[in-house]
């Protein structure tokens, strides 16, 4: 068949489309700027087509049709304004509106309420029934972070189709029948997604409401700006709604190259960075012994003079800076800028506790191609130490789609338990720290290799065999467009990335592999530099010290001054362990704690939302994200601190 | 007319096998699977069967649509959820005379190509249940099913699945659902079972009565099958009569057979020498029918003319002392009641239904509740998902066309004298 002939034309309200054969009513409608009032219908679920909402009329039918769930058939003559489509409308509002309390002026969702605007539109002027409407207890909890009001509800099954559809997770269900029906959390279960917020920005009407929002604040006071969710490795597109200088709630801003339209609940909740604490409004500078609250001048002054000297008592060797997976692409570079040209030292990197060199040696190879909609056309898909349903949920729920729509075959293979083992063909363990020998073997079997006993006894004791990753292999069925996700903590050392090299290699020109990165800018840190051994944009250069080096180090006073970006993203033990030989530390941090504390500078942050940044996610998508709220008191971006420091540095 | 679908019925004990093979079941099986299935198929498009579940669809059209379909894997449902209230003629079948239904079954699976079929049996049949087993297993034991029949390589599994007790699960792709262990409530269509239905795989799903015509089609030849009843829809009908006759029962009659002589030759005609004010043709979802209809004809096309539907065949007969507010009370309970909620108009529209009878049954009513009542139907009418909306409005919408005087009295305060009675009706 050609493409030519799967297209069918229609008329719809006088107007002619042509669409693709199969093409829904609404949809085709839609191409053409023709809008149909729905509920149940949306567009990443599949059709229910139960509330009715989007009847209209077909030239000669002896009934309307639902416009969401009715094929346009070639030739038809579609109304959806007739006295006939807006008499069905105004029935269906009235009958969905007979038992809704009607509690707008409480309900959280007033304002952006489908119920409330297709009754403005389409509703009858008033009701006409007098009977006693059906009452529930309300609200229910669903989980610690989901209320449902159950009067409200109108059964759409949105919440449930996507727990059903979606997160394959089957949380909910429909209790009882009839006029009776109600949502609830499925017998024996609970309703503990990672997902589940999705289930109250799907919900058309207030009947599912979050815990972190109910009665905070009604839609038309909030100012709406886009953000990039900064809470994994994924970089879901999001809209942050504020309030007089509050984050009061995310929501979904569909960016099919990420997230689909859905987040998880860490990012979607997450955006409370307080945990209760006050934040940091002014720079600090240790005297006598203690930290005093001094002037942005004074603070700057001092840190330039205090680099300075260390520098030129115990050279540049002896200083190091730390940037941060969880910085922006902007910070990361200026952090290895004052390092490496204004200090003149090698020792960056970003991270305290892991050598960032491997995975940036993995970027400078090739490695880290992959993009989310590779998975959408995956022949299948391997992966190796990965866990993304909890390390890079959005990811996760791709994962499932490919599995759920096409099929798409996983083998996956880890050292942990891991919700993705469910989803796939094979599913092997092996022991951790057997990495090295387990993607020997992995190479081997893919190239048909019979050579592997060196590694072969490592693997037995893992609880892995040559015969069971064949079988893998087989089941999943390797082809031209396999994606390989890999863990990007595995590597740890640049044998392993090589390892990874060859085996992506072996599987052919087509294959894509992905790094798992489970930071915000674990990507982005990387090609802006602040790794040892390489400059932005990968370019290599002098090796200095990894941040696990530099901590050992400082311990042992042999750094003296160590700069900390980002001191939250850091590990305090590790902050510990470099405080107690370094002279000098240097730190940004949102709240004074332990660690902040130890510093001998604390310069007041500004958190993620409160400044310009790049993060580059997981799939090297590079987005930038714009300040929505002001830094508290005297807080600032970070990287106007820096770029200060190194002007005055050159003086 | 000489009994088909209850010659056995009188016959002590035909549920066992030996006893109702000795009466001509399962005579047919080797002569059917003699015949190729696209001839079988034919042979039922020519006899002119209509499904005896309602909807009166032409069997073997529908067998077709599911034979052409191609793949390995296809299924046989029989319908026995007979959940019309007023209807239990499959019931004498299920329990009297399993085997028939089995016979034909078998007969069907080769037709259409099935190796797996499934009786949806009612739940509040239990002691059908037990004799279906029975006779199931006596069937395999002697060949009739299994892998092997007959030694004729024809293979039909079969087996009872016992419905949850709702209404709607007689509707067949609520039915379908509820096999598939899922919450009964209908799907969308297209896809028609035919293509996909149970497991998404191409799929016939039958009424019992339907089925138990299949053996006497091969037996006679569509010809001869096609002679009997009337030319529109051919074959033996059969009709479960009950309320006010003086013996009700089930029937077996040539379709078209009237109403009156349903009624009073066979029914025994109104009880207590009293008048009969209405009579439901099909079961509770058809449009009542007053006396001055009782000569129209029990059959597809003349019930529809007569504004009406023959539906499950479930006779329902009201004497001149019922009050239609009372009744269509009563019947709109029993929609509100077996909704499954899944689409607004019926959910809620029901519901409103109920509550306005309620509360005229209970003294309240309003001159404008009638049209109210019409205007709820109304807002049902031609919206709902899948027909039980449509078939809960009709007795609404019939007994206001044909008894309005009874809801006159009733909302407008003049009263009939029968007040108390009325508020227990719906409490
Ligand atoms: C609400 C509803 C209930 C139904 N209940 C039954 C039933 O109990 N038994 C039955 O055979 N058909 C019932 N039907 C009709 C079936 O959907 C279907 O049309 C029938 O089983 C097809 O069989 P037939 O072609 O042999 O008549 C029902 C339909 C609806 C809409
Ligand atoms: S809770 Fe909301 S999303 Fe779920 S069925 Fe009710 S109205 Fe629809
Ligand atoms: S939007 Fe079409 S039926 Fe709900």
């Amino acid at each position: 068949m050609t493409e030519q002939s799967k297209l069918i034309t229609a008329v719809i309200d006088g107007k002619q489309v042509t669409v693709a054969a199969g093409t829904m009513i609404l949809k085709a409608a839609e191409s053409i700027g023709i809008t149909i009032p729905v509920f149940c219908y949306h567009p990443r679920l599949t059709i229910s087509g139960s509330c009715r909402m989007c009847l209209v009329e077909i030239e000669g039918g002896s009934k309307p049709v639902t416009a969401c769930s009715t094929e346009l058939a070639a030739g038809v003559v579609v109304y959806t304004n007739t006295p006939t489509v807006l008499e069905a409308r105004r029935e269906i509002m009235e009958n969905l509106l007979i038992n809704h309390p009607l509690d707008c002026p409480v309900c959280d969702k007033g304002g952006e309420c489908l119920l409330q605007d297709h009754a403005y539109d389409w509703g009858p002027g008033a009701s006409r029934f007098t009977e006693r409407k059906r009452l529930f207890r309300k609200p229910i909890p669903l989980s610690d972070r989901i209320l449902l009001d159950r009067e409200r509800c109108i059964l759409c099954t949105r919440c449930v189709r996507f727990c059903d559809e979606i997160s394959d997770h089957r949380e909910l269900a429909i209790l009882e029948m009839g006029g009776n029906s109600e949502i609830a959390v499925a017998p024996d279960r609970a309703f503990d997604s990672q997902f589940s917020g999705n289930t109250v920005e799907l919900c058309p009407v207030g009947a599912l409401t979050s815990t972190s929002f109910r009665f905070k604040a009604r839609p038309w006071e909030m100012a709406r700006l886009p953000g990039i969710c900064p809470f994994c490795g994924c970089g879901c597109s999001i809209d942050i709604h504020t309030r007089s200088g509050n984050i009061m709630r995310f929501m979904a801003r569909e960016n099919p190259a990420v997230d689909d339209g859905w987040l998880c609940d860490r990012g979607r909740y997450g955006f409370d960075l307080s945990g209760g604490s006050e934040r940091l409004t002014k720079p600090l500078v240790r005297k006598q012994g203690r930290l005093v609250a001094v002037s942005w001048k004074e603070a700057i002054a001092t840190a330039v003079e205090k680099l300075r000297r260390a520098v030129s008592q115990y050279g540049p060797g002896a200083v190091g800076g730390i940037g941060s997976a969880w910085s922006s692409s902007e910070e990361n570079d200026l952090l290895q800028r004052l390092i490496r040209e204004s200090l003149e030292s090698h020792n960056v990197d970003c991270s305290l506790t892991d050598d960032g060199r491997p995975a940036a040696l993995a970027l400078a190879e090739g490695l880290g191609t992959f993009t989310f909609n590779d998975i959408d056309r995956a022949d299948s898909i391997l992966m190796i130490g990965a866990d993304p349903s909890r390390y890079q949920p959005i990811l996760d729920l791709r994962l499932k789609k490919a599995v759920i729509t096409r099929r798409t075959p996983i083998f996956t293979l880890a050292s942990t338990d891991g919700e993705m083992a469910r989803y796939a063909r094979e599913s092997l363990r092996y022991r951790a720290g057997s990495e090295e020998s387990l993607l020997r073997l992995l190479t081997a079997a893919v190239k048909k290799e019979k050579r592997y006993d060196s590694f072969e006894s490592d693997l037995r004791a893992g609880g892995l065999s040559r015969e069971a990753i064949d079988r893998g292999l087989e089941r999943a069925g390797l082809g031209p467009r396999t994606v390989v996700l890999v863990n990007a903590s595995l590597l740890t050392d640049d044998v392993r990335v090589y390892l990874v090299k060859e085996l992506v290699a072996a599987m052919g020109a087509g294959a894509s592999t992905g790094l798992l990165f489970d930071s915000a800018n674990g990507f982005g840190a990387r090609t802006a530099g602040a790794v040892p051994g390489y400059l932005p944009g990968l370019r290599p250069i002098d090796r200095g010290m990894s941040g696990p080096e530099m901590v050992v180090a400082a311990e042992r006073s042999t750094l003296k001054a160590l700069y900390i970006l980002n001191r939250e993203h850091h590990d305090s033990a590790a902050v510990a362990r470099a405080r107690r030989g370094a002279e000098l530390l240097i730190c940004h941090a949102l709240f004074l704690d332990e660690a902040s504390g130890s510093g001998d500078i604390v310069f007041p942050a500004a958190s993620v939302f409160e400044k310009q940044g790049t993060f580059t996610n997981t799939a090297g998508l590079a987005q930038s994200t714009a300040p929505v709220l002001n830094p508290p008191g005297e807080a600032r971006p970070e990287s106007t601190v820096i770029e200060e420091i190194m002007e005055r540095l050159k003086q | 007319m000489e009994k088909m679908l209850f010659k056995r019925i009188d016959v002590p004990n035909a549920a066992d096998i030996t006893v109702a093979e000795k009466h001509g079941a399962y005579s047919q099986v080797g002569k059917a699977f003699g015949i190729k299935p696209e001839d079988l198929v034919n042979e039922v498009k020519r006899s002119g069967l209509r499904g005896r579940g309602g909807a009166g669809f032409p069997a073997g059209l529908k067998w077709e649509l599911c034979a052409r379909v191609p793949g390995d894997v296809k299924y046989l449902l029989c319908n026995a959820d007979e959940g019309e209230p007023g209807t239990f003629k499959d019931r004498f079948i299920l329990e009297q005379d399993p085997h028939l239904l089995i016979e034909g079954m078998i007969i069907a699976g080769h037709a259409i190509g099935a190796q797996q079929g499934y009786i949806y049996l009612r739940a509040e049949y239990p002691k059908a249940a037990g004799i279906l087993e029975k006779a199931i297993e006596q069937a395999y034991a002697k060949g009739f099913l299994g892998k092997n029949i007959l030694g004729k390589g024809v293979k039909f599994d079969l087996s009872v699945h016992g419905g949850a007790g709702a209404y709607i699960c007689g509707e067949e792709t609520a039915l379908i659902e509820s096999l598939e262990g899922k919450r009964g409530q209908p799907r969308s269509r297209p896809p028609f079972p035919a293509s996909s239905g149970a497991w998404r795989k191409p799929t016939v799903i039958n009424n019992v009565e339907t089925l138990a015509n299949i053996p006497f089609i091969v037996a006679l030849g569509a010809e001869t099958y096609a002679k009997i009843g009337e030319e529109s829809a051919p074959g033996p009908k059969l009709f479960a009569v009950s309320g006010a006759v003086n013996n009700p029962g089930g029937f077996e009659l040539p379709m078209g057979t009237t109403l009156r002589e349903i009624i009073y030759t066979h029914a025994g005609g109104i009880k207590d020498g009293k008048q009969l004010k209405a009579v439901i043709p099909g079961g509770a979802s058809t449009p009542m029918l007053t006396a001055d209809h009782l000569d129209v004809k029990a059959d597809f096309n003349s019930l529809m003319a007569a504004g009406s539907m023959l539906g499950s065949g479930a006779v329902i007969v009201m004497d001149d002392t019922a009050c239609m507010v009372n009744v269509t009370a009563v019947l709109i309970r029993f929609f509100e009641h077996e909704s499954c909620g899944k689409c607004t108009p019926c959910r809620e529209g029901t519901g409103w239904l109920y509550k306005v009878y309620r509360r005229i049954l209970s003294g309240e009513g309003k001159p404008d509740d009638v049209d109210l009542l019409l205007s709820i139907c109304e807002s049902i009418r031609g919206k709902c998902f899948c027909p039980l909306g449509e078939g809960a409005i009709q007795p609404v919408l019939s007994s206001i066309a044909h008894f309005r005087s009874d809801y006159e009295q009733c909302v407008n305060g003049r009263g009939c004298g029968r007040e108390e009675q009325c508020r227990k009706v719906l409490h």
